[in-house]
């Protein structure tokens, strides 16, 4: 058995001149390839790394793709022309280094070290590396066939997918295959001559030996008909016999071509008929508007299943979100829907009797060559009669190419001409029969001879018709078979792959799951799983106090609808990327509170142990959570330096603290990233002192609604709490409290209006927030021991906190 | 971790067992599982190889 290789990891990522990546910039991993989380403003370029993983991987960038951007887009702005972008990735397998160049005049090209790189690429093309921000709902949101089709990308059932298709297609074109439909026509033609000689619907081979039995005895006692071969041997005998004379020959060639004279009667009806079709056809074609609207029919029901079924709000357009009268609504496209189903099941009607129509023109077009061609009839036939038999035959093929055009479309059709041999041909046949009755009596024919010539006649025209309806029938029966065939291993292949998806979508279902009750332990839904639909498609369901509720949307909040698309992106490349160890989540939980932002990165840490997880985000705030959450012998800390136009993106390894990366921006002389970091530090140092001295207002309100506090709710908590402190009371301290606010103000200024020029802040304001920081912090530490009065260091339910050695207490 | 059949992995158990289902014509999975094998299991394929099938069976009527 071959050994299973571990997938790999990212060693090092290196742009130049590629997105906003200008200089050379690297991504560095470390020897034993890290995970990373990657911290940087709006603007910084963070997302110039996951486009260029996906470039490197994909040839293009999907959303810009659907922005109308192409290749030109993917090259730095500001770089010299005519300089080639560059991605190069260096994997844990050192044989696997890569470099691809995209070059200014066209195309790209790889330069690899070791030939195990096309390999690795061509077997990467179904993983799921990259989740965004703005595609992370796309799955949630695809419509249940889209989902299904995504799912079997995802799990690499391509090859499925074309397969099934593949037998479909044939099943679908035997069926509607022309061939088929000719025999079937001609078949039953053959059916219908011998019903009629039967005097019969229905017939079996027996009743048709029965009656040729019945036909030889009568024109010779001695024969006798039970099987096919006894069959053809009596008409044989009886042949000979009654062409044995010239006189006998005459009078058979006399029988067939009055027999082929019969074919001049039916042209009239079908003529007609054709006509009355295209009445028909016309009138529809008629109803463009009608016409057009089936292309919506789809458009219909989905809309009338999207608000019958309540997955949209009462009153709103499910199509443009205009306040409508849903039930009005639903009224008005069913009565539309059924309008159009009528209209198809007319058209169907048309389609039918083309066909048949079509079949019998053919067969009696071969009819009038037959009687031109034959010697007894071409004799009695008159030169006018002639020319009308061949008009006739060219007034068949104009049927038959306006039958043509109707099948084939909804437009209008012009109706044949009916050929003036029309009003002639009833004479004309009259003619033909009264002529061959003359010849007959000058044959001196006795009543007994036509008695005689007629069974004969009848009993050949029953073998041949016999025998060609028997191949037809087998012929056509040939066919039927291989539809029928055809049909049970389309079935048992499409079983086949609903019970492959079905073990695929529990296995990613179970993960979902876990992940859903990880991220929401207190939520009240549970069983998240991925179903099939009836028809081809698949949708999420889950349950909501106890009760199924699907699709996920009408209970979901857009936060939980958020993490259902992470769970799926994740649960799906855990189990089906086959070739590349690592993911990319880029600013996705820009819609997540605090706990459940701190829940995703224990769920990614603990979960996927063994996944090198590549984390892009511009909230600090998680960014120092993280910090903190993360074990540093697996995770990287980066962040993003302000980005230039002269230096593109660049990046320095993260400072540990918050109040480092204060000191780093002013360092660079960005105020305004200063003053944005600065209220994320003063609203992170009361929370924690409220924290610490168990401040009520904030203890009662755990999880989601303590994140949304703003500084100057928490503000005002702890100074409610503390208003009965003595030690806090003095005319310093209340100052201090007072300074905060002040700079609570500066910095909300400073990271909100950072554009306008009469609320810029300056280097000196950022340092005298620090300072009243500073000096607010050290009215909680104890002079003598250092620690701050906490819930840790007192009496149990005391409303009193003290500081670890009891001298400061608050 | 559950271990979850490949694409391909499906379609080659899928024809292989074809083979063996006396409910399915014999002449039919036989072309399906051939050209399968071949990478040749379009729709035009199946229809070309029906069509053969169809011919040969009337001409060994025929003989």
């Amino acid at each position: 058995m071959a050994k299973k290789t571990a997938k790999v990891r990212l060693r090092r990522l290196t742009l130049a001149g590629f997105r906003g990546a200008r200089q050379r910039i690297g991504l560095d991993f470390e020897e034993r390839c890290k995970s990373l989380v990657l911290f940087g403003d709006n603007g910084d370029g963070k997302s110039a790394f996951s486009d260029a993983i996906e470039w490197f991987f994909t040839d293009k960038i999907e959303y810009l793709k659907r922005e109308g951007c192409g290749r030109e887009d993917y090259f730095n702005r500001y770089m010299p022309e005519g300089q080639d972008a560059i991605v190069e990735v260096n994997f844990s397998d050192s044989a696997l280094h890569a470099r691809k160049t995209l070059h200014r005049k066209g195309g790209y090209t790889f330069e690899v070290d070791r030939p195990g790189f096309p390999e690795h690429l061509s077997r990467s093309a179904g993983d799921s590396l990259i989740l965004r921000h703005h595609t992370m709902r796309e799955f949630v949101e695809k419509s249940k066939t889209d989902k299904l089709a995504t799912v079997e990308q995802i799990i690499g059932f391509g090859v499925v997918a074309q397969t099934r298709e593949a037998l479909l297609q044939a099943l679908n074109a035997l069926k509607k295959d022309q061939n088929l439909l000719t025999l079937q026509g001609q078949r039953e033609e053959r059916k219908r001559d011998i019903a009629a000689a039967l005097q019969a619907t229905e017939f079996e081979d027996a009743d048709v030996l029965k009656h040729a039995d019945e036909l030889a005895t009568s024109c010779d006692p001695s024969l006798s008909v039970s099987d096919g071969a006894q069959f053809k041997a009596a008409v044989e005998a009886l042949k000979e016999r009654s062409t044995a004379g010239e006189r006998g020959k005459q009078l058979s060639a006399l029988d067939d071509a009055a027999e082929k004279a019969t074919v001049l009667s039916q042209l009239p009806p079908l003529l007609a008929r054709v006509r009355a079709l295209v009445v028909g056809h016309n009138k529809l074609a008629q109803d463009q508007e009608r016409v057009k609207a089936i292309a919506l029919q789809k458009l219909y029901d989905a809309a009338i299943e999207a608000m019958t079924a309540d997955w949209m709000a009462p009153g709103e357009c499910p199509v443009c979100r205009a306040p409508v009268d849903t039930d009005e609504l639903v009224t008005s496209l069913r009565d539309e829907v059924a309008k159009i189903a009528a209209l198809v099941a007319r058209r169907d009607k048309v389609i039918q009797a083309t066909k048949a129509l079509s079949t019998r023109a053919a067969s009696l077009a071969q009819g009038l060559h037959a009687l031109l061609d034959h010697s007894a009839a071409a004799v009695f036939l008159t030169d006018e009669a002639k020319t009308d038999i061949v008009e006739l035959s060219d007034a068949l093929s104009a049927c038959t190419e306006t039958l043509g055009r109707m099948e084939a479309s909804y437009d209008l059709v012009e109706a044949p001409d009916a050929p003036d041999a029309l009003r002639t041909i009833a004479s004309c046949e009259d003619a033909l029969h009264a002529r061959i009755q003359q010849r007959r009596e000058q044959l001196d024919q006795t009543d007994e001879e036509r008695a005689f010539y007629e069974r004969v006649y009848k009993l050949t025209k029953l073998l041949d018709d016999h025998l060609r309806y028997r191949k037809l029938a087998r012929q056509a029966e040939a066919y039927e078979a291989q539809i029928q065939s055809l049909q049970k291993v389309h079935e048992m292949f499409e079983a086949a792959e609903r019970r492959a998806v079905a073990q695929a979508l529990a296995a990613i279902s179970a993960d979902v799951d876990d992940f859903m009750t990880f991220l929401h332990p207190d939520d009240e839904f549970e069983g998240v799983e991925l179903t099939m639909t009836e028809r081809r498609g698949i949708e999420f369901t889950l349950k909501y106090h106890g009760e199924e509720v699907s699709p996920p949307m009408k209970i979901l909040s857009e936060a939980h609808l958020n993490s259902l698309g992470i769970c799926m992106f994740i649960a799906s490349a855990r189990h089906f990327n086959k070739e590349n160890g690592f993911l990319i989540l880029d600013d996705v939980v820009t819609s997540f509170d605090s706990g459940h932002r701190r829940l995703l990165a224990r769920l990614l840490s603990e979960k996927l142990p063994d996944t090198q997880i590549l984390l892009f985000t511009h909230d600090d705030l998680w960014f120092e959570m993280l910090k903190s959450d993360l074990p540093a012998n697996v995770w990287l800390f980066k962040e993003l330096i302000r980005w230039t136009k002269e230096r593109g993106v660049d990046l320095r390894d993260s400072p540990l603290t918050l109040r480092e990366r204060i000191e780093n921006c002013l360092a660079t002389n960005d105020v305004s990233g200063a003053a944005n970091k600065c209220r994320t530090l003063i609203e992170e140092t009361l929370k924690e002192k409220c924290q610490k001295l168990g401040v009520r207002t904030l203890e009662f309100r755990t999880g989601r609604p303590n994140d949304q506090r703003s500084a100057a709710e928490l503000t005002g908590a702890l100074t409610s709490h503390l208003k009965g402190n003595e030690s806090l009371r003095d005319k310093a301290s209340k100052r201090t409290f007072q300074y905060l606010r002040a700079s609570q103000l500066v910095t909300n200024i400073g990271s909100h209006h950072a554009s306008l020029e009469a609320t810029a802040l300056v280097r000196g304001d950022i340092e005298t927030v620090l300072r009243d920081l500073d000096n607010f912090q050290s009215l909680f530490a104890c002079p003598d021991c250092g620690t701050e009065p906490s819930k840790q260091f007192s009496p149990p339910n005391s409303d009193l906190k003290q500081c670890r050695c009891g001298a400061l207490k608050i | 971790m559950e271990t979850i059949s490949s694409g391909k992995e499906l379609c080659d158990e899928f024809f292989e067992r074809l083979l063996q289902d006396s409910t399915v014509d014999s002449c039919i999975s036989g072309l399906l599982h051939k050209l399968y094998k071949g990478g040749e299991l379009t729709k035009d394929g199946i229809l070309t190889g029906l069509e053969g099938l169809r011919e040969n069976g009337e001409e060994d009527r025929e003989g």
